[in-house]
C-alpha cells in the first residue's frame, strides 16, 4: 500500500520578530511589513462590517 | 504554500532567500538539514528555454538522503495530477504524492491532509483567508521588488504571513 507521510506539529508559532531576524529583514522593513498587515486586517474588518450591515438590512426588509 | 505553512505555525525557507556567494548546492543541503520538514512540488518540473528543469526531483533525492541519516526529517511530495509521480519518478514507488491540481484551494487541502497542528488545527476557511490576504499584499510586493521570485520578496511574504498567523492565533 502506498504511503503518504503526515506530520504532527507541536512547536509554538514563530514570532514575526524572530522570523524577520532569521531571514535578515531590516528593522525598518519589518516595521513597514507589520504596518501592511495591520492595514490589511483593518480593511478586511471594514469589509466584513459592511457585509454584515447589508445582510442585516436585507433580513429586516424581508421580515 | 507560504500562506498554508505559516498558518500551521511553520517558518518556510527557500534557497532564493539567501543571496550569498555560497555554492547553490551547499545552500540547498544546508537548508534541508536545518529544516524539520521539506515539501517538494514535482509539478514544477517545467521546460525552461526548451530544456526541462530537474532541480525539484534532485532536491527530493537530497531530502530522502537527509531523512536516511536524520530520521526526524520528514519530506512531502506534491503533484498537480494523481498517479503522475508513479510514471515520472517510479523510484519513489510506495510513496504517494499529495495532489493539488494546480490550484490554491486544493493545495491548502493537501496541506491539511499532510499536517496536523496539535494545539489547534487551522480550518480550510482560515487557510484560504490567509492566502487571500497574502495574495492581495503580493501585488504590492511584486511592484516593489519587480518579481515575487526573489530573496527580498520571499522574505517579505514570509514575515507578513507569520505576522498574520500570529495575530490570528492570538485571537
Amino acid at each position: 500500500m502506498a504511503l503518504r507521510p503526515r506530520a504532527v506539529i507541536t512547536t509554538p508559532f514563530p514570532t514575526p520578530a524572530a522570523t524577520a531576524r532569521v531571514l535578515g529583514v531590516s528593522a525598518k522593513r519589518y516595521r513597514e511589513l507589520r504596518a501592511l498587515v495591520t492595514e490589511a486586517l483593518a480593511r478586511e474588518h471594514e469589509r466584513n462590517a459592511k457585509k454584515r450591515t447589508v445582510t442585516r438590512r436585507r433580513a429586516a426588509r424581508r421580515a | 504554500m507560504i500562506a498554508g505553512l505559516c498558518a500551521f505555525g511553520l517558518r518556510p525557507r527557500a534557497t532564493l532567500e539567501i543571496p550569498s556567494p555560497t555554492r547553490r548546492l551547499d545552500r540547498i543541503l544546508e537548508l534541508i538539514s536545518a529544516c524539520r520538514y521539506s515539501f517538494h512540488d514535482l509539478s514544477r518540473v517545467q521546460l525552461s528555454g526548451g530544456a526541462p528543469r530537474f532541480n525539484m526531483p534532485f532536491e527530493v533525492g537530497l531530502a530522502v538522503a537527509t531523512a536516511r541519516w536524520r530520521p526526524a526529517h520528514r519530506w512531502f511530495l506534491l503533484e498537480a495530477r494523481p498517479y503522475r509521480v508513479q510514471r515520472t519518478l517510479s523510484d519513489l514507488g510506495g510513496t504517494d504524492a499529495y495532489i493539488h491540481g494546480d490550484g490554491p484551494r486544493k493545495l491548502l487541502i493537501a496541506l491539511t491532509d499532510a499536517l496536523v497542528r496539535a494545539a489547534k488545527q487551522p480550518t480550510l476557511g482560515e487557510l484560504y483567508r490567509m492566502f487571500q490576504i497574502l495574495s492581495a499584499e503580493a501585488t504590492g510586493i511584486r511592484r516593489n521588488h519587480g518579481t515575487l521570485f526573489g530573496a527580498r520578496a520571499f522574505r517579505d511574504l514570509v514575515v507578513i504571513a507569520v505576522d498574520f498567523a500570529t495575530r490570528e492565533g492570538a485571537r
